[in-house]
């Protein structure tokens, strides 16, 4: 059983250098693009490793990136009203 | 003055508060009710569920129900805002380790004896039309909500609830926990621990919070063997297997819960990386290594 999952670790280790290198080749051709077109602020903080979501699905990375403004929670030592926990 | 039920639903103990006691039953019956379409329309273990109706889709378009719309665009979101860590299309990795029916069933069997890891198809091919109501999955992908589905519930629990009640709620789903309406004056006490059903003097930490969402992840409770080995459900979607668990436990406090449970299933997913992950994105959050260090993020209280 070690053996053959060993192999099928190996051959995902694979597709995953396979879809890195192909994210690679797909970051290094947008920066060129955006290069040439004069639009390399256009990139913002996404890395080439970042997946550019599909108008598909009706996203964009900036629509995809968590909201801030809520407030952190604060230190209580009273009776909990609940539990958080794994599920 | 509050007042409480709690109740199993959807695989869970779910649980709801409200700061009116006379709005209890009345907050309880909107909750049931809202679990009951959610089921219907997410559940990977009903054979009539919506979710279980696309596996024969074949990669045509289906169309869908809004709630299940709803949901699939919040796994999405989750899979892009976690540049893909987390991932609903691993409905077909899950059931390769064995988790292809409710977990009471998966962890009373043997499991399998051998198992062949299958990644993640991709998040990103996935098609979903909000505007037509219909979502395309290549053939042979399957969906797995759980990551998302549960918190993206207690949200919409929470604010039906309050909308029909007039009062603060809190809605607790196996530990995804959504506040809205007005919390009492200390805030909504919430112990955070390893396991949902601990008691509330389990060994952990008690905040209060008074508007947003709380959600824990944690390796230590769904566990199951396969392959002869012990596996739990958080699972690395490039390879299909669970992930090396650098933190057992995370908790996160976000906008709402369903941004919350994404934030503390990608913290088990990135393992070391989680902590500068959360910061940057100012994330308020508690994570318990495996041997029970503690580390916080995003002005979450020490």
């Amino acid at each position: 059983v070690n053996a053959q999952e060993q192999a099928q670790r190996r051959v995902a280790a694979n597709r995953i250098a396979l879809r890195r290198l192909t994210f690679a080749l797909a970051g290094i051709a947008a920066a060129a693009t955006a290069v040439f077109a004069g639009l390399a602020s256009a990139t913002g903080n996404h890395s080439s490793s970042s997946p550019v979501v599909s108008d598909g699905n009706g996203f964009s990375n900036g629509a995809s990136s968590f909201p801030g403004g809520n407030d952190a929670p604060s230190f209580s030592s009273g009776t909990p009203d609940s539990v958080s926990g794994g599920s | 003055v509050t007042a409480e039920a709690s109740f199993e639903a959807i695989g869970v103990r779910a649980e709801v508060l409200v700061t009116d006691p006379s709005a209890l039953a009345t907050a309880v019956d909107v909750v049931e009710t809202e679990l009951r379409a959610i089921d219907v329309a997410c559940s990977r273990f009903r054979d009539d569920s919506e979710l279980a109706r696309l596996r024969q889709a074949n990669g045509e378009p289906q169309e869908i129900s809004e709630l299940l719309c709803e949901a699939i665009a919040v796994a999405l979101r989750a899979a892009a805002a976690t540049s893909g860590a987390v991932d609903p299309t691993v409905g077909g990795s899950l059931k390769a380790l064995g988790w292809d029916r409710d977990f009471t069933l998966v962890r009373s069997g043997a499991g399998p004896a051998q198992i062949v890891l299958v990644p993640a198809a991709g998040w990103q091919r996935v098609r979903l039309d909000r505007a037509a109501g219909t979502v395309t999955l290549p053939a042979g992908v399957e969906l797995d909500l759980g990551a998302t589905a549960k918190a993206f519930a207690a949200d919409r629990c929470a604010a039906a609830a309050t909308a029909a009640c007039g009062c603060g709620v809190l809605v607790n789903l196996g530990g995804d926990v959504a506040v809205a309406g007005p919390a009492p004056k200390r805030g909504w006490r919430i112990l955070v621990t390893d396991d949902h059903r601990a008691s509330r003097t389990a060994p952990g930490q008690t905040v209060s919070v008074t508007s947003g969402g709380l959600a824990t992840s944690s390796t230590t409770v769904r566990r199951w063997s396969a392959g002869g080995v012990e596996r739990h459900h958080i699972l690395d979607p490039r390879t299909g297997l669970p992930v090396h668990e650098t933190w057992r436990t995370v908790s996160v406090a976000a906008v709402d819960c369903a941004w919350a449970n994404t934030a503390s299933t990608a913290a088990i997913a990135l393992g070391p990386a989680a902590p500068r992950w959360l910061e940057e994105r100012s994330l308020p959050a508690r994570l318990v290594a495996a041997d029970g260090s503690v580390v916080t993020t995003g002005g979450w209280p020490a």
